[in-house]
């Protein structure tokens, strides 16, 4: 693309500007204020709009800062561009919000192209990103290359500060968005979410702990509730069983009635009995009257001592047999008591168990740990010999050297140059031959007049000689005239003072005095001599002053007739005045010297275009010699620079699989150290342990632990010590109750034995008292009074059975009430029947009695019922209450599940995010890595003159020069570089990053706000002549304020369009 | 002679809120609303007075009725004694040993059929309740159409859940299934339905008046609207019902779209603005879409606590997209340009929804890492 035309009605401080421009480097040279900035915005926002998104309708801040200063038609204007295709577009816009236009125009063919861009939400065209390639944040960040990113460059660390630019302007287009800065923000975010289950702050982690723990929860609450539906069930039974019963005591309360009933006729015919039992009973007592005052009552004391003698007998028998049996029990107690085993002290401390435990936990740990280590150190080996077989296969490299890298990069440089040199000599000789040829052809063109006028103009040879013999005539007459005068005095004086002191020396009559006068006298004499001689030659003087004077009045009239001549030629040749003939002249002279001196230089160009070509020969064989012992011959035409990047990019790869080799090489390395300090650590340990357990076998060999040798684990031998241990102090307790038990038997034998005696002694006096010798004497004497004394109480105690059985009533009475009773009704003679099935019993004060025993029971079973039923409704609730409602759980489990699910998402998202970046931007490193080198080594050459003519650009793109005093490769030359050379350095690479963007399609015009802060005249100089090189096919506009820069563009060829 | 009845049905006690995308506090809240609307309608049933209240079935929602939600129900009919409480069991809260039904002492007052086939219930000296229970999730013999009403001079109305077949929606399953012209033999007055979660009337021959009285209070976003029960009144001449609104809150579901929002209060105000009426609560899911202005969009969560407390229950599902010319910017020779091109490629062929949308968030997130920008981690 080159932009044509800028037509602005309104922006900023123009109103109705035009300016137009030219193909190739432009320059527009302004002072400070008068709009630069203003005009790179203009074609900035012309191209790609104001709108900071293409979605929303949002503005810029420098929507308002570029409205029109003053009164103008509208805020916009027209931007006139050409295609490379030569396709002309007209851009027509209005910025003003409420009368936004765009429109686009094909002026070649006459049309409105608006519709066939695509138009954004926010009515924007996209023509421009169609035509360039490219979007907006890289047309302002890469192909606008302003002075204020270079005034910000250190020195320090300069190259690391132009690749962390240059990579981001490759990455991201923008000053610091690079795909590392990417990564590590992804990196730290995927930190954040957090991948570890330990990391329980982080968020996913601690979901999926709350996760879990909520999955117990749940688990937990089901088994809670399926033991709770058990004991629901339970509990319906009990309440089943609560009804049964509680329907039993009513028919049993039924049936008691029916009972009561059937009783009270059974109860009459009782009392009929009892009556006539009386009646028999009262007939008795008459019959036996005569007993009546035996003393009856000793007869139960005599009949207790008696029993009690023999109960006193069979207690004391009982005692002996329990005691007896004691006694074996106590033996057999005795017997199983210990077991070998000291019962009384622990033989192994808790301390020293404790101790062991905790050592085989960590020996456990720690072998664990060692295999780990060596599942890890085999998977290292199995990488290193991968790497070695990589490294195998690589080619051998060492034929290049120690530095392959550099070898490799010197021959692509060293050939680049000597093509370089071999190019730049030809065009120079090319250049020469047409600058001679241009200037013998104007020589020739130049007015023949000229020539002549010069020739005319010249003046005469011997006029000089002339007017220079004359003026030596006139000086030699004037110095000698000067002469003459002095020696006049002198002589003068000379006579004078001899007067004096010969005057004197008569005067004074001192002798002394006569040499003086002598030698004045001698001096005037002398000096007069001297002017007669001058005098002499004084004459001659005149003489020759007189030639001298008549020669150049003959030569002022030639002189005369030709500055006739002379005006004659120079009004026929049109010049005005003798300067300016006289500066034509000095012209013509100095061509022919420059054509001189460029056919030197041409001579010398072809010896050195002779040499580089000799040179390049030479390094093509040495080249496709080397090339080929690497098997990677150079094919074709091919270049050599595409052979060494190919085989550099084979080297690095090659590298890599050597750091690798090296990294896998140290990590085994390490790995080995720690597996060896594991299995030493390992070793001590299970040694100690060894030791431990032998002294905790010992300990419990010396218990007298038997059982110790059939454990093979010291640990389980101590365990199943503690375990015989409790079960020996286990048996000693019991066998001490047994013998506490016996201690107490034995006194009640004792006891039982002393009541024995006192009970025989009792009765012994029982029958002293009642005068017979024996027991079975008293008994038959007796027999008649307790017959006499039976009736009588038989018949008292029947009466009181009558009485009882009438309960208050008389039997008359008690007739009539049965007699009102009635006959029993069929459903209670049924439910009688059934009873008395049920029960088994017929007998009526049976059945009755049974009857309240059944209905007591009943009675008692639905108080127990209900209270079970109770009881269990209790637990039932309390259990309910401590489990948390099964809702609950599972929304709160739903809730942490679906943030489980969102995070992992998430964490999936950034991996992928991650991986993509990492590898576009491997990619695309890689790819602008060679070709930025050679470009950008080909602008700073040209920049500085060959001074600094390499660059390399590795697969990071970092920056490394070659420095020409140490003819090597660096990338922090730090101090070794002046401010202007990395100024020049950054240029080369910004122009190298537009061509290289460029080349995937349109070329991109770039817009350059005095980048030469820190330049000197000469590589001023030589960066606008490489800007106007690579302006050919890239158009780039200069915005400077600098009038050496315009001076400089001039020089160059680039007229300056003032603003 | 008039006949005051309430009906409901289909309330879910206790009913779990863990599908849905709700957050956990919801559920609880929720189920508490539920408990409410049953006592209106019991404090409404009381008071009017109406001569019985009928629950057509499923009024709870499971067998994990907690023993404090059964107490709740116990207490709350008992305290409206004598007014009779009569219910048919559903499909959701069968009738089966083990049901909350079977195993809590009911106050006298309640009648709860038992059986899958027609049971009647007299009601004072006029009112006769016919029903049946489902005995099972699926009932083990569909008793409509077996119906037989005696000519005894008392009215008789029906209680009953199940599926009118003319009414099923689209792809449900059929519990009880049965035509309502069948199911109402003559001298039926009333058949008071539930199932069917909507207000419905349906039509038959017969002067018998047949209703589903929907669920009284919503339980997801596909129960959006107001809600209601029914008060029917029986006399001699004629049946009148009448739906009453009963929902303390409503669901709404709606759609915003994003693209035009110039700032988060756009969408803020458009979101106050889904709550339409003030006099009840407002559960609202709201579906974000279009483009957004990553200066809001990574604010979400702020923005919803900004408004939540406005409604009952907010819930914001963000389909938006960011405010991005990723097409725009794939054409820049960048890496990043490299990197938005192949992550446009991957989406455009990917079809699988959920891999698309996690290529939608790799490619935002890596264009925000480009640009240095961090977007909120959910949970942290």
């Amino acid at each position: 693309m080159r932009i044509d035309q800028l037509h602005i009605d309104g922006y900023g401080r123009f109103i109705g500007k035009n300016v137009t421009i030219g193909p190739g480097l432009q320059i527009v040279y302004g002072p400070n204020e008068r709009g630069k900035s203003t005009l790179r915005s203009f074609i900035g926002h012309m191209l790609y709009g104001q709108k900071r998104s293409i979605h929303q309708r949002r503005y810029e801040d420098d929507h308002e800062t570029r409205r029109p200063w003053k009164p103008a038609p509208r805020y916009g204007g027209r931007l006139i561009y050409q295609l490379d295709d030569g396709t002309a577009i007209e851009v027509h816009r209005v910025f003003d919000r409420k009368d936004e236009f765009i429109q686009v125009f094909d002026r070649t063919n006459a049309t409105d192209i608006t519709a066939k861009f695509e138009q954004y939400r926010n009515r924007e065209i996209g023509f421009a990103a169609a035509h360039l390639g490219i979007g907006k944040t890289v047309f302002e960040n890469v192909a606008n290359i302003g002075h204020w990113t270079l005034a910000n460059l250190g020195s320090e660390d300069a190259l690391g500060d132009i690749r962390e630019r240059i990579v981001a302007l490759a990455d991201s287009a923008s000053e610091e968005g690079t795909a590392e800065s990417a990564l590590k923000l992804l990196n730290d975010r995927a930190l954040n979410i957090g991948r570890r289950a330990g990391q329980m702050k982080r968020p996913l982690p601690s979901a999926k702990a709350r996760l879990e723990a909520l999955d117990a929860e749940w688990a937990a609450a089901c088994d809670h509730l399926a033991a709770l539906q058990d004991r629901e069930t339970e509990r319906q039974r009990l309440a089943e069983a609560l009804a049964r019963a509680t329907a039993r005591r009513k028919l049993i309360a039924v049936a008691l009635g029916a009972a009561a009933k059937q009783t009270r006729v059974i109860k009459l015919r009782e009392a009929e009995r009892l009556a006539d039992e009386i009646r028999v009973a009262e007939q008795a007592v008459f019959e036996y009257r005569r007993a009546a005052d035996f003393p009856l009552e000793e007869v139960a004391e005599a009949q207790r001592a008696a029993n009690a003698v023999a109960a006193s007998r069979t207690h004391l028998t009982r005692a002996t047999e329990e005691l007896q049996s004691l006694h074996a029990q106590y033996n057999e107690a005795a017997a199983r008591l210990g077991g070998g085993i000291d019962d009384e002290e622990e033989a192994v401390s808790e301390a020293l168990e404790q101790e062991v435990s905790e050592r085989q936990g960590k020996i456990d740990r720690l072998t664990e740990k060692l295999a780990q280590y060596e599942a890890d150190f085999e998977t290292a080996r199995r990488d290193l010999d991968s790497a070695t077989q990589a490294q195998n296969d690589a080619k051998d490299f060492d034929a290049l050297g120690p530095d392959p890298s550099t070898r490799l990069t010197e021959l692509a440089s060293s050939f680049r140059v000597a093509e370089q040199s071999h190019a730049a000599s030809l065009a120079r000789a090319s250049q020469l031959r047409v600058t001679i040829n241009e200037m013998r052809a104007d020589e020739q063109q130049h007015d023949s007049r000229l020539e002549d006028l010069a020739s005319t103009s010249q003046d005469h040879p011997e006029a000089a000689e002339i007017a220079e013999a004359a003026t030596r005539t006139e000086h030699a007459l004037m110095n000698r005239r000067r002469l003459m005068r002095s020696l006049f005095a002198g002589a003068l004086i000379g006579c004078g003072l001899t007067a004096a002191f010969t005057a004197l020396a008569l005067t004074l009559e001192n002798p002394s005095l006569i040499l003086p006068a002598v030698l004045m006298g001698l001096g005037g004499v002398g000096a007069g001599l001297c002017w007669t001689y001058n005098f002499a030659l004084l004459a001659r003087d005149r003489e020759a002053a007189a030639i001298a004077a008549e020669a150049q009045l003959e030569l002022e009239a030639a002189a005369s007739q030709q500055a006739e001549a002379v005006e004659a030629l120079r009004v026929a040749a049109g010049i005005e005045s003798d300067e300016q003939l006289q500066a034509h002249l000095r012209d013509l002279q100095r061509a022919r010297e420059t054509i001189v001196e460029r056919e030197r230089e041409l001579d010398e160009c072809n010896r050195s275009a002779q040499r580089a070509e000799a040179e390049i020969e030479a390094l093509r064989a040495q080249h496709h010699d080397l090339f080929a012992k690497l098997d990677e011959p150079i094919t074709g035409n091919e270049p050599t620079s595409a052979a060494v990047h190919r085989l550099l990019a084979a080297y690095q790869a090659h590298s890599d699989a050597q750091i690798a080799h090296r990294r896998t090489q140290e990590r085994m390395t390490a790995l080995q150290a720690d597996i060896g300090k594991l299995r030493l650590e390992l070793k001590a340990l299970k040694s100690e342990q060894s030791a431990k357990l032998v002294d905790l076998r010992e300990a419990l060999r010396n218990a007298g632990f038997g059982d110790e040798a059939r454990h093979f684990d010291a640990l389980d031998a101590l365990r199943a010590y503690r375990k015989t241990l409790a079960e020996a102090r286990e048996r000693k307790v019991r066998a001490q109750a047994i013998g506490e038990h016996r201690a107490t038997k034995e006194q009640q034998r004792e006891e039982a034995q002393s009541l024995l005696e006192q009970d025989e002694a009792a009765l012994q006096a029982k029958l002293e008292q009642a005068g017979v010798a024996s027991l079975e004497e008293w008994e038959e004497r007796a027999k008649e009074a307790k017959a006499y004394r039976d009736a009588r109480q038989t018949s008292q105690r029947l009466q009181d059975k009558l009485a009882d059985l009438l309960a208050g009533t008389d039997l008359e009475k008690f007739r009539r009430q049965v007699a009102d009773d009635g006959p029993m009704s069929e459903e209670e003679s049924s439910i009688i029947e059934e009873q008395i099935a049920a029960i088994g019993i017929e007998d009526e004060d049976d059945l009755a009695a049974e009857l309240r025993s059944e209905h007591d029971r009943a009675a008692a079973d639905v108080d127990e019922l209900q209270s079970t039923h109770h009881t269990l409704q209790l637990e039932l609730a309390a259990a309910a209450a401590t489990m948390r409602p099964l809702n609950e759980i599972e929304e709160e489990r739903e809730e942490a599940r679906r943030l489980v699910a969102e995070l992992e998402f998430e964490l999936e998202a950034v991996s992928h995010a991650a991986a993509v970046i990492d590898e576009v931007a491997r990619d695309r490193h890689a790819r602008l890595a060679p070709r930025m080198t050679e470009i950008a080594g080909e602008y700073l050459g040209a920049i500085t003159g060959g001074a600094y003519n390499e660059i390399m650009l590795n697969r990071e793109l970092g920056v490394s020069v070659r420095v020409p005093e140490t003819a090597r490769f660096a990338n922090e030359p730090r101090q070794m570089l002046s401010k202007g050379t990395v100024d020049q350095i950054y240029l080369a690479l910004r122009l190298a990053l537009v061509r290289v963007f460029s080349n995937s399609g349109e070329s991109i015009p770039m817009l350059l706000d005095d980048p030469f802060a820190n330049y000197d005249d000469h590589r001023l100089r030589n960066a606008l002549e490489l800007l106007r090189e690579v302006a050919k096919t890239n158009q780039i506009i200069l915005f400077t304020c600098r009038d050496d820069v315009a001076k400089a563009g001039t020089e160059v060829g680039v007229e300056p369009i003032a603003l | 002679m008039s006949i005051r009845l309430l009906h409901t049905a289909d309330i879910h006690l206790d009913a779990s809120f863990a599908a849905g995308g709700y957050p956990s506090s919801f559920g609880p809240q929720r189920r508490q609303r539920l408990r409410d609307v049953v006592t209106a309608a019991v404090t409404r049933a009381t008071k009017w007075p109406a001569d019985a209240l009928l629950i057509a079935g499923d009024l709870f929602d499971a067998d994990r009725v907690t023993q404090d939600t059964a107490d709740f129900l116990r207490r709350l009919f008992e305290s409206a004694a004598p007014l009779p409480i009569v219910i048919a069991p559903g499909n959701h809260d069968p009738f089966t040993p083990n049901s909350r039904y079977a195993t809590t002492t009911w106050p006298t007052n309640v009648h709860i059929f038992d059986r899958p086939e027609w049971q009647a219930i007299e009601i004072g000296d006029s009112l006769t309740v016919h029903g049946f229970a489902f005995d099972g999730p699926d009932i083990s013999s569909n008793p409509f159409g077996t119906l037989t009403l005696p000519e005894d001079g008392r009215v008789h109305v029906a209680l009953a859940h199940g599926a009118e077949r003319g009414c099923l929606p689209e792809g449900q399953k059929l519990y009880a299934p049965f035509s309502a012209a069948e199911a109402t033999p003559i001298g039926l007055r009333y058949l008071a339905l539930g199932h069917y979660h909507t207000l419905k009337q349906i039509e038959v021959p017969s002067n018998t008046e047949v209703w589903y009285s929907g669920a009284p209070e919503g339980h997801g976003f596909d129960e959006t609207g107001i809600r209601y029960w029914l008060e029917t009144e029986i006399d001699d001449a004629r049946t009148r019902v009448t739906p009453v609104e009963s929902a303390k809150s409503v669901y709404t579901r709606t759609q915003i779209e994003c693209g035009e929002f110039k700032s988060s209060q756009d969408l803020v105000d458009a979101i106050r603005a889904v709550r339409t009426d003030a006099t009840r609560g407002c559960i609202a899911k709201i579906v974000l879409r279009g483009t957004a202005a990553a200066a809001w969009r990574n604010s979400l969560a702020n923005i919803r606590d900004s408004v939540e407390s406005e409604f009952e229950a907010l819930i914001l599902d963000d389909q938006t997209v960011a405010e991005e010319g990723y097409d725009t910017l794939a054409q820049d020779p960048t890496s990043l340009g490299l990197f938005v091109r192949r992550m446009n490629d991957v989406i455009a062929t990917e079809f699988d929804p959920r891999q698309r949308r996690l290529y939608e968030r790799a490619r935002e997130l890596g264009l925000a890492a480009y640009r240095g920008e961090q977007p909120p981690i959910a949970g942290a």
